[in-house]
């Protein structure tokens, strides 16, 4: 494999046009059809927005089309209820997320380039795992956790949850490691680099798209996790911002589905404006090609 | 590339090293706490207790009696609860050294999960609630102390009281006894339930006067639905109150004579272990009645929304004025005052079964009426070996906010029944004042259960829009009611061999 | 693909003992690597497994000290109508239906999106599909729930509306597996469409170029040369989605809570309540290791069964 077949990777191509055929106008279909599609896939985004603006009784009244008044109030009151959440979620997020990528990327560079002792079989460990339904080990770890202290602490939710993330992520960076050619490597041996920093100055520059990707997708994932914060803090006031949303469909006496609505777009906020920042490397990262197996 | 090339030697290994993983963690201890015999109190001193200097802050999760927390806007007409912070600051301004915090509880997540991890952790609120249905798991598990010591001692903030647990109606206490006779919690209000109806849907169907036996209610169902109404709310799917509503209402009258024959410790409650003995002895449940219960529900289904078998939002068909009735709690009063729905409403007491329908029927009026409300509080277990002197102060305040001008301030804000004597609840909920002959002291087989609870309304969600027959479902009735019984015994093997 | 071949002892002059040791020193540095990984494996992920497995002999309500019972709770998970009758049929049918709706419709999405000649517009519909990502995945299904409501949701506004009789969707035995389904349509999800999209756009040119001037159609095209060359971005996004959907037990949970009549129930769904709501943590373990096997079995099946013999050397 040379090193151009991994640059024309990371360029988008067109199929070339045959040129000897009468060609209907393709691109008219396929945008009416891909049109359609798109939408279908996008409506609960639709809907979610319109619902989040009315009240319990306009909803009653008619629940699929956007009624007036706006009702930007429930828009307010969100964000009073989920703001000092917001923060506990970024907390949450970047412990765990650093602790994750920094672990899987050691372990999937060892997996993929030094042929160790019992290296199949470490990789069939961690595979192996993902296939042990979460729900079972969730009180058992959680006991685990009390035992070590670590209950109602960052660590308690930092450490269990970047331990849950490791098998997708090291099963994705070892194919990318295992993709890279040697002749990279052989260069900075022969120049006496330690093994750490091939890994630092080669390896980790050609990851960057698929390490975006793979920490935007984890920041979605610890982001919406709920079950595991309940359990393991028992002060409310350092609940993640997902509890706040929840919070909001019960907190008031009256139930207010609009506002609560309202929360998951406030909470989807964090997560489109990271998306829109990283977005070019993020599709990078999943359309290099080395996301499979 | 095969990623599964593990050579035999592989699997060996592997294999080992799950047996002595397995073999590691049979090995190490739960991390719960060496469990005490449930009842154990450390002698109390004489309330209310002379702290040290240093202050005491208790947690208070006081469910729907917590005041409004201060970052919560309030809806046009919503009033703002602050009854009980008042109780709270006047209480700590006599104790300057005790700081009450309300603890706010996680809105949607599981409360057993939840009790589970913070008694695990022993890091719980001080004072935390738990409706008095599960109060037997809890007990067993020490995750509630008792209360007896306190409970005999006169309430200093009550003039002329001279046992604490005096001040309560009956009903509060006998839901806070448990299997051994002691008292595991305190129970301030209660709850009761009704139907709530639409006053203009029944002016419309011509409905003048409000049906009292179930021959009259069937009548006035038929005359809503003629004039286009889904007449009465249904929802059957599981964790929903209904089936469990409607089985304590019907149920209760077709065995009323026998009931108390499954009071087998005779704590005039009707408790897990009761049913579980009586159904050892073949006294319950009594399928005749059951089987008449079925029929009866069936007779109700032509009148139920479209979709009962699975989850409905009632209150909200309700609010748009299609659905003409459906059962509710006393705790919707404070919602519909503060939102009232476009059109009149009121309570009506649930209809008389009648001698022509059931031979043995007494013919009397059964209310849902008891002591599930929000001050129906608890204190951690672990409480009593780790920290008793907190015990104390925990117990001096829930004797402060048991009084009975506080009780009732708290319930005219939160609509809810005071059950201790002397307190005044809110005015609209007179129909819950009228009377009654006898608040149910069984409802459902989630007496017995959750799991038990589940498996009914499975039964329920098979039966009702099938065309089973009575066999049949006795058949399947049976069989999953004992399948249910064994899973009890096999958590409590020790019930049986007493 | 890279240095992956596992050195093999010689057998000539040295024993395989000390060859092994002899790699282990050697490459002492990659189990270094890997201590940060295993130390959060160990701790949070393997004894919690283990623990579990042992509890699943056990009758544990999550908190007293368990009593050893054997298989008794395997012999309930093997003979609950509600666990193994209903549940296993269940659950294979959705898993089925899973793994079939997130390899076959992305894959046919990105397929289109790949022939879109213009750069904007691709560019566009890629965005339309990829933006849902940030929506947590529960409003989805939420805002589903109320399309599907028997009384005031929107497929029966409509239904009605054609003058056909309503129906009870999800709240009835006979519809809500078809309903539960049916939900998420047209089931294009944006990162599994962006892996394939990837796959198709490595394909080298030439290739391509051949094919057309050899006549070769469209559709031609992607059955005998698109297909065969992203089997490994297929590969991958079954085995996740096998292990997952066998796993997944989110709609019962927020809609369908298993019924009505346990028609939508699974195994996961019963393993969440064995434990959640009703304490017994032994019965839910055993109804999970029932689980990891199978995942395990179905794993190793699917991995001997999708051969890529002619994978280009593309990535």
């Amino acid at each position: 494999m040379s090193t151009t077949d991994m640059t024309h990777a990371t360029s988008p191509q067109r199929i070339p046009q045959p040129r000897r055929r009468l060609r209907i106008p393709g691109d008219w279909v396929l945008s009416a059809i891909l049109g359609l599609l798109g939408f279908l896939t996008f409506v609960p985004v639709l809907m979610l927005l319109q619902l989040s603006l009315k009240s319990q009784q306009q909803m009653a009244d008619s629940m699929w089309l956007p009624t007036t008044p706006f009702r930007w109030v429930n828009y307010v009151k969100a964000s009073r209820v989920m703001g000092p959440y917001m923060i506990n979620s970024a907390v949450f997020v970047l412990g765990t997320v650093t602790v994750s990528i920094v672990c899987s990327v050691f372990t999937a560079f060892a997996l993929a380039r030094y042929p160790f002792p019992g290296r199949e079989f470490f990789f069939m460990a961690i595979l192996g795992l993902m296939m042990i339904p979460g729900i079972l080990t969730l009180i058992p770890r959680f006991v685990v956790v009390v035992n070590m202290n670590l209950n109602n602490t960052y660590p308690g939710i930092w450490l269990p949850m970047a331990a849950g993330n490791q098998a997708f992520q090291i099963i994705v960076l070892r194919t990318f490691f295992a993709s890279i050619p040697e002749e990279m490597f052989e260069a900075g041996r022969l120049d006496g680099a330690s093994e750490g920093r091939m890994l630092r100055t080669i390896a980790l520059p050609l990851a960057t798209p698929i390490l975006t990707t793979l920490i935007v997708l984890q920041i979605n994932g610890v982001y919406s996790e709920f079950i595991w914060p309940i359990m393991v803090l028992s002060d409310p006031t350092r609940y993640p911002a997902i509890l706040g949303v929840l919070r909001l469909g019960e907190l008031i006496t009256q139930r207010d589905p609009g506002a609560q609505y309202a929360g998951y777009v406030i909470a989807g906020l964090p997560l489109l404006a990271l998306f829109a920042l990283s977005s070019r490397a993020f599709i990078r990262g999943l359309t290099s090609g080395a996301i499979k197996m | 590339m095969s990623m599964f090339s593990m050579s035999r030697r592989d699997l060996l290994k592997a294999l080992g090293l799950t047996a002595v993983g397995v073999v590691a963690a049979a090995c190490t201890p739960s991390a719960t706490p060496t469990t005490a015999p449930a009842g154990e109190e450390p002698v109390e001193t004489a309330a209310p207790a002379e702290e040290v200097a240093e202050t005491i802050t208790i947690q208070h999760w006081a469910q729907a009696a917590e005041p409004t927390a201060p970052d919560v806007e309030l809806e046009p007409g919503e009033v703002r609860k602050v009854a009980y912070d008042e109780v709270a600051e006047a209480y700590m301004a006599d104790h300057p050294n005790v700081k009450i915090e309300w603890y706010r509880f996680p809105a949607g997540s599981n409360i057993d999960e939840w009790l589970t991890a913070r008694m695990t952790a022993q890091d719980a609120p001080e004072i935390y609630w738990a409706n008095s249905e599960s109060l037997w798991p809890h007990i067993q598990k020490n995750w509630a102390l008792a209360f007896d010591s306190w409970a005999e001692l006169p309430n200093p903030y009550v003039s002329g009281n001279e046992r604490w647990f005096d001040q309560f109606e009956d009903v509060a206490v006998i839901s806070q006894t448990g299997p051994d006779g002691k008292l595991y919690g305190i129970n301030m209000d209660g709850a009761g339930v009704l139907t709530l109806y639409n006053t203009d849907a029944f002016e419309t169907a011509g409905i003048t006067d409000l049906p009292t036996t179930w021959t009259e209610f069937i009548g006035a169902c038929d005359a809503l639905l003629d004039a286009g109404f889904i007449p009465y709310g249904a929802t059957l799917a599981e964790g929903m109150t209904f089936s469990h509503w409607l089985h304590a209402h019907i149920y209760n009258q077709l065995v009323w004579d026998t009931i108390y024959d499954w009071d087998k410790d005779g704590n005039m409650v009707i408790t897990a272990k009761d049913l579980v003995l009586s159904f050892e002895e073949g006294l319950f449940p009594d399928w005749d009645a059951f089987l008449q219960f079925a029929h009866l529900f069936k007779e109700l289904t032509p009148y139920f929304p479209l979709g009962y078998e699975g989850e409905l939002d009632l209150p909200q068909l309700w609010r748009q004025g299609n659905l003409a009735m459906y059962m509710e709690g006393n705790w919707g009063v404070s919602q519909l005052k503060n939102d009232p729905p476009p059109h009149g409403f009121n309570w009506l007491a649930f209809p008389v079964i009648t001698k022509d329908i059931w031979p043995a029927a007494p013919e009397k009026v059964v209310r849902i009426q008891g002591a599930w409300g929000a001050m129906q509080y608890h204190v951690p277990g672990y409480l009593a070996q780790t920290d008793p002197a907190r015990v104390d102060v925990i117990m001096d305040w829930l004797m402060w906010s048991s009084v009975p001008e506080h009780v009732g301030s708290i319930c005219k804000e939160t609509g809810l029944v005071p059950l201790t004597k002397g307190a005044e609840g809110l005015p609209e909920l007179a129909p819950f004042y009228e009377p009654y002959d006898r608040a149910v002291p069984y409802q459902s087989w989630n007496t017995m259960s959750a799991s038990a609870w589940n498996a009914e309304c499975n039964l329920w969600q098979q039966y009702l829009p099938s065309d089973m027959t009575d066999d049949a479902f006795l058949e399947l009735a049976e069989e999953t009611f004992s399948a249910e019984v064994d899973k009890v015994l096999e958590a409590n093997p020790d019930w049986v061999t007493e | 693909m890279g240095a992956v071949a596992e050195s093999r002892p010689s057998t000539e002059s040295r024993s395989k003992w000390q060859e092994l040791v002899r790699n282990v020193r050697r490459y002492w540095y990659c189990y270094l690597m890997m201590s940060g990984t295993f130390a959060l494996l160990l701790a949070f992920a393997y004894y919690p497994a283990f623990s579990a497995f042992y509890h699943s002999f056990t009758n544990w309500d999550g908190f007293r000290q368990p009593d050893w019972v054997g298989i008794r709770n395997y012999q309930e998970v093997f003979t609950s109508e509600e666990i193994f009758g209903k549940g296993f049929r269940n659950m294979f049918i959705l898993a089925a239906w899973q793994i079939f709706r997130s390899s076959v419709f992305p894959l046919l999405g990105a397929a289109l999106l790949y022939r879109v000649k213009s750069e904007k517009t691709a560019y566009f519909f890629r965005l339309l599909f990829v933006l849902p990502i940030v929506i947590p995945g529960l409003v989805g299904i939420l805002v589903w729930r109320q399309l599907y409501d028997p009384n005031v949701g929107l497929f029966n506004e409509i239904l009605v509306g054609l003058g056909l009789t309503r129906l009870a969707w999800l709240n009835s035995p006979d519809t809500a597996l078809f309903s539960l389904i049916f939900m998420g349509f047209p089931w294009i999800d944006g990162v599994g469409l962006l892996i394939y999209l990837a796959g198709f756009l490595a394909i080298p040119l030439e290739i391509i170029e051949a094919a057309i001037m050899d006549g070769a159609g469209t559709v031609r095209r992607f059955f005998s040369m698109e297909l065969p060359l992203i089997i490994p971005q297929i590969r991958l996004i079954v085995i996740l989605n096998v292990i997952g959907s066998f796993q997944n037990f989110g709609w019962q949970l927020l809609v369908t809570r298993g019924g009505p009549a346990g028609s939508t129930t699974v195994p996961a769904w019963s393993m969440y309540k064995a434990a959640m709501n009703e304490g017994r943590y032994g019965v839910a373990s055993a109804i999970g290791v029932v689980l990891f096997i199978l995942i395990f079995a179905l794993t190793l099946i699917n991995q001997a069964a999708i051969r890529s013999d002619i994978e280009y050397e593309a990535h």
